[in-house]
C-alpha cells in the first residue's frame, strides 16, 4: 500500500484519520477509494439533473424568483 | 445477523452496491462503521450548498406543489438529503403531504439524525403503514435506523402491527444503540417473544445465530429472560441453538446466555442429547476459558448427571495446567466448587493428582472458600475423594478450618 493511496482514500471517505484503512490490501484499498469516488459523483450528477428539471414545474410567475435561488 | 454482516450491508447501501460486493473487504465492524459514518457525512458536504439553494427556493413555492416536485422530480435520495435542512414545520407539512410509499423509499435514504424531530413528530399511524411497507419489502434495517427517534408509543404500535416475530428480531438485530434495543424488546409482549425463540428454533440454523448475536446485546436480565423462554419451549428449541452453535463455533455466544439462565433451565439445558456430544463440551469449555466464564460454567458441570459429567472431565482432562488454575481460581462458593470437584472426582487418578496439585499450588488463597463450601454434603463427599492428594500439612490445614466453618460440628 502507498502512502498515496491511503492518503487519497481517507480523503474521500472524509475520515479523519486512516486508522480504520491500514488492514486493507493495496487493491481493497483504491477499490474502496473508487467506489466512494462514484457514489459522490453518482449523487451530485443525480442532484444537478434534478435541479434542472424541478423548473419546468415551477409555476411561470415564480420561476425568476427561484431560478435566482438556485443559480446565483 | 453478526454485527460485521449487518455493517457491511450499511455501507453497501451507502455506496449503492450489493452487499456480497463488500464481502472481501478486510475490515471489521467497528472499522466498517467508521468508514459508512464519515463516508455518509462526505456525501451529504459534497451536496450541501446545492442542497441548501433548494431548500431555501422551496420555500417560495405553496407546499402542495413543492411536495409534488419533490416526489415526481427530486425523488427519494435528493428529498433525504434536503429533509434535514429544512424548517422542522416546513419539512413536517411538506411528508405528510406525500404518499406513504415515496416515505419508504425516502426513509431508506434519510440519514434519522439529520431528521430527528421530523421523524419525533411523525403520527403513528403514518409510521406503521410505512414501517408495514419496509417489512414487506424485507428491509429491515432502514426500519431499525429509525427506533433511536422514535417515542415508545409509536415503536409499540409498529410492534404490534407487524405480525411476523423473525421480522422483529430482523428488525432488533439491525438497532445500534443497547439501551433502546434492551427498551424495545421489552415491548414485546412475553407471550410473542416466546413465539419469537420458537420460530427462531424451527428455522435454519443462520437464525439462532442472529437471535444469539442480538442476545449477547442484552444485559443479563434479558440474557436470562430470553434463555428461559428458551429452556421452557420444546427441547428442539435449545437442540437447534446447539446444534447451531456446533456448527458455527459460536460457543462465545451460547454460554453467556446459558449463564445468565434460571437454575431450572440449566438443568434443561444438560439435559439436552447434543450437550452429550463430545466437541460441544469442548466447545462449551474453550469458551469458559477464553471468557473467564468458569464461574457461570462450573455450576452447570455441578447440575450434570454422573455421565456427563464423566465427558466433560475427559475434555477437561486435556487443558493446560493455566486453565486448571483459572478453574481453581474461579471456584468460590458451593455450586462452583462441586462443579469443580465432582468433575475432577470423574478424572482418571493421574487427572486427580494433576488438579490437587495445582490446588496446592494455590492452597493459602482457596482454603477459605473451599473450607466453606465444603460443609454442603455433595462438596464434602466429593472432597473426600481428592483430599488424599493434598500435602498432609495443607490437609491437616484444611481439616481445621472446615471444623471451624462449622462451628466445630464433624461434618457427615
Amino acid at each position: 500500500m502507498t502512502p498515496e493511496l491511503l492518503a487519497e482514500t481517507k480523503s474521500e471517505l472524509g475520515l479523519a484519520d486512516a486508522t480504520p484503512l491500514v488492514t486493507l490490501p493495496t487493491e481493497q484499498l483504491a477499490w474502496l477509494r473508487d467506489a466512494a469516488r462514484t457514489a459522490r459523483d453518482r449523487e451530485q450528477a443525480a442532484l444537478e439533473a434534478a435541479v434542472d428539471r424541478a423548473l419546468d414545474h415551477v409555476p411561470w410567475l415564480l420561476r425568476g424568483a427561484v431560478k435566482r435561488i438556485l443559480f446565483p | 445477523m453478526s454485527d460485521r454482516r449487518g455493517e457491511l450491508v450499511k455501507l453497501a447501501r451507502v455506496l449503492d452496491l450489493e452487499p456480497d460486493v463488500l464481502a472481501q473487504l478486510a475490515l471489521d465492524a467497528d472499522s466498517l462503521r467508521t468508514v459508512r459514518e464519515s463516508l455518509s457525512a462526505t456525501l451529504f458536504d459534497a451536496s450541501r450548498p446545492t442542497l441548501q439553494r433548494v431548500a431555501k427556493a422551496s420555500k417560495l413555492l405553496p407546499n402542495g406543489t413543492a411536495a409534488k416536485v419533490g416526489e415526481h422530480v427530486f425523488g427519494p435520495l435528493l428529498c433525504a438529503r434536503i429533509v434535514g435542512l429544512l424548517a422542522p414545520d416546513h419539512a413536517i407539512d411538506l411528508t405528510l403531504r406525500l404518499p406513504d410509499g415515496f416515505l419508504a423509499d425516502t426513509s431508506v435514504e434519510v440519514d434519522p439524525r439529520q431528521a430527528e424531530q421530523l421523524i419525533a413528530a411523525m403520527p403513528a399511524d403514518r409510521v406503521v403503514a410505512i414501517a408495514g411497507l419496509l417489512v414487506a419489502r424485507g428491509d429491515f434495517l432502514t426500519l431499525a435506523r429509525f427506533v433511536d427517534y422514535l417515542s415508545t408509543d409509536t415503536i409499540a404500535a409498529v410492534i404490534a402491527s407487524i405480525p411476523d416475530e423473525l421480522a422483529l428480531l430482523h428488525i432488533a438485530t439491525f438497532v445500534e444503540s443497547r439501551a433502546r434495543l434492551a427498551e424495545l424488546v421489552g415491548l414485546i409482549p412475553p407471550a410473542r417473544l416466546r413465539a419469537m425463540i420458537a420460530a427462531v428454533g424451527a428455522a435454519p440454523s443462520e437464525l439462532w445465530l442472529e437471535a444469539l448475536a442480538l442476545a449477547n446485546q442484552l444485559d443479563e436480565r434479558w440474557k436470562a429472560t430470553i434463555g428461559d423462554l428458551a429452556a421452557e419451549l420444546d427441547p428442539a428449541v435449545l437442540e437447534a441453538m446447539v446444534a447451531t452453535a456446533r456448527k458455527h463455533d459460536a460457543w462465545d455466544a451460547v454460554l453467556p446466555l446459558v449463564a445468565a439462565m434460571s437454575a431450572w433451565s440449566q438443568a434443561r439445558f444438560v439435559e439436552l442429547d447434543g450437550v452429550n456430544d463430545p466437541a460441544v463440551l469442548a466447545g462449551l469449555v474453550s469458551a469458559a476459558d477464553r471468557l473467564a466464564m468458569w464461574r457461570q460454567l462450573l455450576p452447570l458441570a455441578a447440575r450434570m448427571d454422573p455421565p456427563l459429567r464423566q465427558r466433560l472431565a475427559s475434555v477437561i482432562e486435556s487443558v493446560s495446567i493455566e486453565a486448571i488454575d483459572r478453574i481453581i481460581l474461579a471456584a468460590h462458593d458451593r455450586a462452583t466448587w462441586l462443579g469443580a470437584l465432582a468433575t475432577a472426582c470423574e478424572l482418571p487418578p493421574s487427572g486427580q493428582q494433576r488438579v490437587m496439585q495445582r490446588l496446592s499450588v494455590h492452597f493459602e488463597a482457596r482454603v477459605e472458600s473451599l473450607a466453606d463450601a465444603a460443609q454442603s454434603d455433595a462438596v464434602w463427599r466429593a472432597l473426600l475423594l481428592l483430599v488424599p492428594y493434598l500435602p498432609r500439612a495443607q490437609r491437616d490445614r484444611l481439616a481445621n478450618t472446615i471444623l471451624a466453618a462449622s462451628g466445630g460440628k464433624i461434618v457427615a
